[in-house]
């Protein structure tokens, strides 16, 4: 099954697709984990678009599910943004020398089985996969 | 996101935070949290009823630590949910904030 959402990009409006998500994954038996898997990546992913795209720009979400995986897609049409290449912040350990924002990349590609990413007429296409088993072997 | 505050008689601001800081829940506090360790200079943040974090809370709370740190203070974590500490140690953040689950320890740290 595959549902869509579309939305406005602004902050408020995660707080709306997460709810979504979560409507639409509830009969689903996923872990715990994969739910907070999800929940994150979508809120990470959603707060970058809404910071470089305009604030009336639609943002189109989908949400696919077959028997092994779940697939969270996002398209925008802000400036092109490739998230599986981006450079993430350097991790460092003191206070001083930190970088204050910019963990959203590490959390995504941490915490997403797949990330893929394409530019297509115009607009960002994002697509992030969960392995419904986390002891998936491509994991 | 519901956000309390005690001063403790060491001195010890103890803020406890229940909810989510995601997005939404972040907004909801940041002004007064930011006024609150922009003003005391040890801070204790109760996180055991913070059921989820994403980056923008921890960019709340890094620089919440930069700026105490900055005026020779120190804010520490406590408690926080396996969840939750999964994030911070994903992202790095363990690394760099102060993190404990023993309020002693979380006491002895900021005295």
């Amino acid at each position: 099954m595959t549902a869509v959402l579309t939305i406005h990009s602004c902050l408020a409006e995660i707080a709306r697709a997460s709810d979504w998500m979560a409507d639409g994954t509830g009969p689903l038996e996923l872990d715990s984990s994969i739910r907070l898997a999800m929940r994150l990546c979508l809120e990470e992913a959603l707060a970058n678009v809404v910071t470089h795209a305009a604030s009336d720009e639609a943002i189109t979400l989908s949400l696919s599910i077959d028997q092994n995986t779940v697939h969270l897609g996002i398209e925008d049409s802000g400036p092109a943004f490739d998230p599986t290449v981006a450079p993430a912040p350097a991790v460092n350990d003191g206070i001083e020398a930190a970088t204050i924002g910019g963990r959203g990349l590490t959390l995504i590609r941490g915490f997403a089985d797949r990330l893929d990413y394409r530019r297509q007429d115009g607009r960002n296409r994002f697509i992030m996969t969960f392995n419904r088993d986390r002891s998936a072997p491509d994991r | 996101m519901k956000m309390t505050i005690e001063t403790q008689p060491s001195g010890i601001a103890l803020i406890h935070l229940d909810g989510d800081l995601d997005a939404k829940g972040t907004g909801e506090i940041e002004v007064q949290f930011a006024a609150i360790t922009g003003e005391k200079s040890k801070v204790l943040i109760d996180m055991t009823r913070v059921g989820f974090l994403a980056s923008i809370g921890i960019r709340a709370l890094l620089s919440a630590s930069k700026v105490m740190n900055r005026r020779g203070g120190k804010l520490v974590i406590f408690q926080p949910n396996s969840s939750v500490e999964q994030v911070l140690r994903t992202c790095g953040a363990d690394a760099i904030l102060a993190v404990t689950h023993d309020m002693l320890t979380a006491q002895a740290a900021l005295t």
